[in-house]
């Protein structure tokens, strides 16, 4: 392996001057003894290069010093002072921070390059962007990962950023020279008179076992808190976007908050297993009157269609009405238990308000013009002038007016519109204030715009309410956006569908390490999708639905919540995706191979993870898979059908196992490590899983042990081992933390692992007999709830939805199924079926049992009760034939696709956002 | 049945998963008096130019090898060539009601984007290195625009001419080599041709069209043309 030590940094290196058009001087630190404490041994033709910008002269550095602990001083002549300060993380990776001082009058641009040479040979070179084909530069900082990594078969070396650093600008390049490669990252920073600016370049080696992927791996592990979301957020942050589906519904100024939706929407909710909610708008009006005061909003005059008409006269209501009514709309939707990010735009500001208070923040295009949104914008009126948020009189009201929002409303956090600008460069007041500036190819200083969004995400996150801190999502796109907005970002949107290319998905998730995403698009916008009808229509549906799925699995992206509603397929699959993607998470690195043509990926980062396997193609494809076990801290795994659909055979021929299998077009085969052991084996493993209708599993392995050999089971995301037998008989284990460790003897042997849900399930067959419904299709339940809260009535509301809407499918509001809903200690109504919901704070888990004709959901808190009810709901939609909401709504009957019809699909693209036609 | 009606049938075919950018190609001919050409794209020497006939609505998709695109309701021709300092782009629109179309649009070029009918090209130029294009773009009364991807930059020199038939607007698009910093000797360079019909009838008439019915603002999804070397 080529080792770090051996490749960077030698005493004897000469680079001499590298002089471009844009450098006027250009200077190499010869690397002093302080940096072999860190490298510890040369490669020839490394070194740290300072290119500056408007120089007549060179850099001409003096050495001031080295001192023991690795910190090195400069001086330039102009007088510049250069400290180096090298170091080795905890993590494995070398750092070189190098911080400028600038003693002169005017500004220093300086261009910082970490250079390293390796002999020509077979590699590969990733630019941060993607796998090139041949030597090239890259400037562009949008959709690119701040490292670059170059590597062959056995060995790679990375050069990048410390991603926690805000930088405008970073640059790369691999050049050839004789019959050498030539690796180069930079990045331009802007030094004002007697400021001191630093930059922080990382250096690592990594074994490329799956390419340019193991370096991604490595640098999302050692910058967790980048690629993580925010510890303490509300955790539905984690979840899908719901996309307006509780706002617009619990909003007066929408929708109204109308109980039809209530009885639709919870529903829905849960099919999508929660999640985080866009409430657009939910600031006010005026577009950078953030807190919707009458001295901005109530008193504007507001033009329309040529003419000017005073707000209140527009809304026949006051700032502060206005207001309250999204105030109200945040406490609605509270019972649902999601994530409210109340929607803001920081970087567009109303014109009027933008020119009148604000015009040294506002955003100048390099023809000196300002970037106007245009009508219609936020409010669908309004013309917008694109600004920049920090350092300047807009991006301090700003900063001030979030921390007022969060203590007055109820919310999760903030969705913010347009983050993703990276490629808007800022000349304006503001750049001073701002961290990471940086200079053009003339020499302009500029500060890239998410630089502001970056700020305004720091400051985000040092907010709290009710002991979450506030959560940062947005939407964000890889063409557009960069690492400095996703470095902030919790869980972002994709204003696209999954089949798009546009936004460069697979770098977003790059960027996004582990946090979530959702498609925010689906179904409308498929070319003729309202022409098509009957089997065209159910073909194309068929065919987005597996494809959503593949590409779900293979970036770990949700689909928006109106293709999953009344789609069986993709409501099934939302609970896959929740395990996924919240428990196990999204991994660059596979740790398994599969054949060339199908999509690979892994879910989770230690021993209990799953692997999915997508084929994308128009034929069935049939390979083998071949996990490596030390990926998966074993010398062997073996592995099942996450799903426990097939029985699969793990043939080990040393520490890794082969898996045959055949996969149809179109299709995906999901598998978890399962079995494990320190001791390599030999011989196959057969694995078997069966879902049971409680949501338990019970897997089973049967293998012909040639010795004694320890193996363990563990317990997995959402599951705990229960019972464990071999050969039939129950297992003694031995539990450390979350692995189960046993002994099996010699010969042939089979064990069974049974996996217990966290929420306990009574056996479905007692729920299938309760009459629920009688004869008439009459409501035969009544329901208990702990206390007459806004959460318990909207808990017993989703009973009656299910029944109502789900089962019954009742298209007419005024039919809903009337239930006796009555608090405990009250006296229980007559009904052939009680729901009892009971809040018992000492309850160490979730349960729902049966007994007799009561059907109790226990739970700690109203949260715990909540989630109880849905799996109860779950089970139920099991039990009962169902109809989708699409088809509840059109009066059709068939529980698939065929009875869709086009003017559905036109429903879906109108601003409501909604997959039933509105009154 | 009138063509536009047959237009209006779908066409789904079914085939393998294409590879982007290699599917769709255009040859641009040397053509040494391309510069003095009439509008007949039909006569000398626009009849020994290049062709791309194929816009279809933006937006197309393949899935697990079954292809869904739909075809232009408003079809438009696109006529390739090239001399010794520019490329040259013949555009005929079919237009039911162009002559009134001749009223609408703003020629300005000093507020934001050609607003109205109009057409895109995105052209790689010298930013093949970048995976980055030139986006040049006018509407039916001239307005022009050019930007690096979404950076506005100077308009440059390219020049535009416009006619206006009864059934069809046509184009006249000259783009000097310096205005995407094309190098005269090269081969080839990737692009894509976008067409925006009726922006503001988004109930009935609206229609995006590209090469191909591909994405734009996507170097991924550019096409190739092929530069036929200069004498």
């Amino acid at each position: 392996m080529l080792m770090m030590k051996k490749i960077l940094f030698s005493p004897l290196l000469g680079l001499g001057l590298l002089l471009s058009p844009l450098t006027a001087g250009a200077e190499t630190i010869p690397p002093q003894q302080a940096w072999q404490h860190l490298f510890e041994a040369d490669l020839p033709g490394g070194g740290l290069l300072f290119h500056t910008y408007g120089e007549t002269e060179p850099l001409v550095l003096e050495h001031l010093g080295t001192e023991e602990n690795g910190v090195s001083r400069y001086r330039s002549r102009s007088g510049a002072e250069i400290t180096l300060r090298t170091s080795r993380a905890a993590e494995g990776y070398g750092q070189v921070e190098v911080s400028v001082t600038q003693n002169g009058k005017e500004p220093l641009l300086l261009e910082p390059e970490l250079v390293c040479r390796f002999p020509r040979g077979d590699q590969h070179w990733f630019d941060g962007f993607a796998e090139q084909s041949q030597p090239q530069g890259r400037d562009e900082i949008c959709g690119t990962l701040p490292f670059v990594a170059l590597y062959d078969g056995k060995h790679g070396t990375a050069l990048g950023l410390n991603p926690n650093d805000l930088a405008s600008d970073f640059r790369s390049r691999l050049s050839e020279e004789e019959g050498s490669y030539r690796l180069s990252f930079s990045s331009r920073m802007v030094i004002a008179p007697g400021k001191t600016e630093t930059r922080r370049f990382i250096l690592f080696s990594f074994t490329p076992d799956y390419g340019y992927l193991n370096a991604i791996g490595e640098y999302q592990r050692f910058f967790p808190a980048v690629f993580e979301a925010t510890p303490g957020i509300h955790p539905e942050t984690h979840g899908p976007l719901l996309g307006g589906l509780a706002w617009r519904t619990q909003n007066d100024r929408y929708l109204g908050k109308d109980p039809k939706y209530n009885q639709k929407i919870s529903d829905v909710i849960r099919w999508m297993g929660g999640g985080w909610e866009w409430c657009y708008a939910g600031f006010g009006y005026r577009p950078g009157d953030w807190l919707c005061t009458e001295e901005e909003t109530g008193n504007w005059q507001m033009p329309e269609k040529g003419k000017r008409i005073a707000f209140t006269e527009r809304f026949n209501m006051t700032a502060a009405e206005y207001l309250r009514q999204h105030q109200e709309a945040f406490e609605r939707i509270e019972p649902f238990g999601i994530a409210s990010m109340m929607y803001i735009i920081p970087n567009y500001c109303e014109e009027e308000l933008a020119r009148e208070r604000y015009p040294d923040s506002i955003y100048y295009d390099d023809q000196n013009k300002p970037r106007s949104a245009g009508p219609p914008w936020v409010v669908q009126h309004d013309r917008s002038l694109q600004m920049y948020p920090y350092g300047n009189s807009f991006g301090d009201y700003t900063l001030e007016a979030i921390k007022t929002i969060v203590t007055r409303s109820d919310i999760a956090g903030f969705a913010f519109d347009c983050i993703d600008r990276a490629r808007y460069p800022y000349h304006g007041p503001g750049v001073e204030r701002s961290p990471g500036q940086a200079y053009d190819d003339k020499g302009r200083i500029f500060v890239n715009s998410e630089i502001a969004h970056a700020k305004f995400g720091e400051a985000v996150h040092d907010l709290h309410r009710d002991g979450l801190t506030m959560a940062l999502t947005g939407n964000f796109r890889g063409d557009t956006g960069s690492y400095l907005a996703a470095r902030v970002l919790d869980a972002i949107l994709i204003e696209h569908s999954p089949w798009d290319e546009r936004p460069l998905a697979q770098n977003v998730r790059y960027l996004m390490g582990r946090k979530s995403i959702t498609w925010l698009r689906g179904f409308e916008r498929l070319p003729q999708i309202t022409e098509r009808k009957g089997e065209a229509l159910v073909e194309m549906m068929d065919t987005l639905t597996s494809y959503t799925i593949l590409q779900g699995l293979r970036l770990g992206i949700y689909p928006n919540f109106r293709y999953v509603t009344g789609n069986p397929r993709l409501i099934h699959y939302m609970q896959v995706f929740n395990d996924l993607f919240r428990h196990y998470q999204w991994n660059p690195v596979p740790g398994a191979t599969a054949p060339g043509e199908l999509w690979l990926t892994r879910y989770g980062y230690g021993a209990d993870g799953v692997l999915a396997v997508g084929n994308p193609t128009a034929a069935a494809v049939k390979g083998e898979l071949q996990p490596a076990s030390r990926y998966f801290g074993a010398a062997t795994t073996a592995w099942i059908d996450y799903e426990g659909r097939q029985s699969l055979t793990n043939r080990m021929t040393g520490a890794d196992p082969t898996i045959g299998f055949e996969l149809p077009r179109g299709k995906a085969l999901l598998l978890a490590a399962g079995l494990s052991s320190q001791t390599p084996f030999r011989g196959e493993i057969t694995a078997q899983r069966t879902r049971q209708p409680d949501r338990s599993h019970t897997d089973r392995w049967s293998f012909t042990s040639p010795a004694r050999q320890a193996w363990s089971v563990r317990d997995v995301p959402g599951y705990r081992v229960g019972e464990i037998t071999l050969n039939g008989k129950p297992l003694e284990a031995e539990v450390a933390g979350s692995e189960h460790r046993f002994q099996v003897g010699e010969g042939e042997q089979v064990v069974t692992v049974r996996y217990l849900p966290e929420i306990a399930l009574p056996d479905t067959g007692a729920l299938a007999n309760l009459p629920f419904l009688n004869e008439k299709k009459e409501a035969g339940f009544a329901v208990e709830i702990p206390a007459d809260t806004a959460i318990y009535r909207h808990q017993a509301q989703k009973l009656v939805s299910f029944f109502s809407n789900y089962v019954l499918g009742m298209a007419d509001p005024d039919k809903v199924l009337p239930v006796p809903v009555v608090v405990r200690g009250e006296a229980p109504p007559e009904a052939a079926v009680q729901v009892v919901l009971r809040e018992n704070p000492g309850a160490k888990r979730t349960e729902i049992t049966v007994n007799g004709s009561t059907v109790t959901v226990t739970g700690s808190s109203p949260n715990h009760l909540a989630k109880g009810l849905n799996a109860l709901l779950d089970v139920l939609q099991d039990v009962y034939p169902h109809y989708g909401l699409l088809q509840v709504h059109e009066k059709s009957s068939p529980a698939d696709h065929r009875a869709l019809e086009p003017s559905l699909f036109q429903q879906n693209t109108d601003q409501t956002y909604l997959p039933w036609k509105q009154p | 049945m009138k063509p536009y009606l047959l237009l209006l049938l779908a066409i789904v075919t079914l085939g393998t998963r294409p590879a982007l950018a290699d599917e769709l190609e255009a040859k641009v001919p040397y053509l040494a008096d391309i510069a003095s050409a009439g509008w007949d794209f039909d006569a000398p020497p626009w009849k020994k130019a290049g062709r791309v006939d194929h816009l279809a609505k933006m937006g197309a998709v393949t899935m697990l090898g079954v292809s869904f695109h739909e075809e232009a309701r408003q079809p438009t021709t696109i006529h390739l060539a090239r001399d010794r300092d520019a490329l040259y782009f013949g555009f005929d629109c079919a237009d039911p009601d162009a002559k009134n179309l001749e009223k609408s649009g703003a020629a300005t070029e000093s507020e934001g984007f050609p607003e109205g009918d109009r057409i895109e090209l995105y052209l790689e130029g010298d930013q093949a290195s970048r995976q980055a294009y030139y986006h040049l773009a006018f509407n039916v009364a001239g307005a022009r625009y050019r930007a690096l991807q979404h950076n506005r930059v100077e308009t440059g020199s390219w020049s535009v001419r416009t006619r206006f038939l009864k059934d069809r607007w046509q184009a006249i698009v000259r783009i000097p080599y310096a205005d995407i910093g094309l190098d005269p000797a090269q081969a080839e360079m990737r692009g894509m041709f976008y067409r925006m019909y009726r922006p503001d009838d988004r109930e009935n008439g609206r229609e995006q069209t590209t090469w191909g019915g591909r994405g734009v603002h996507q170097w991924s999804a550019l096409g190739l043309l092929k530069l036929e070397p200069i004498p």
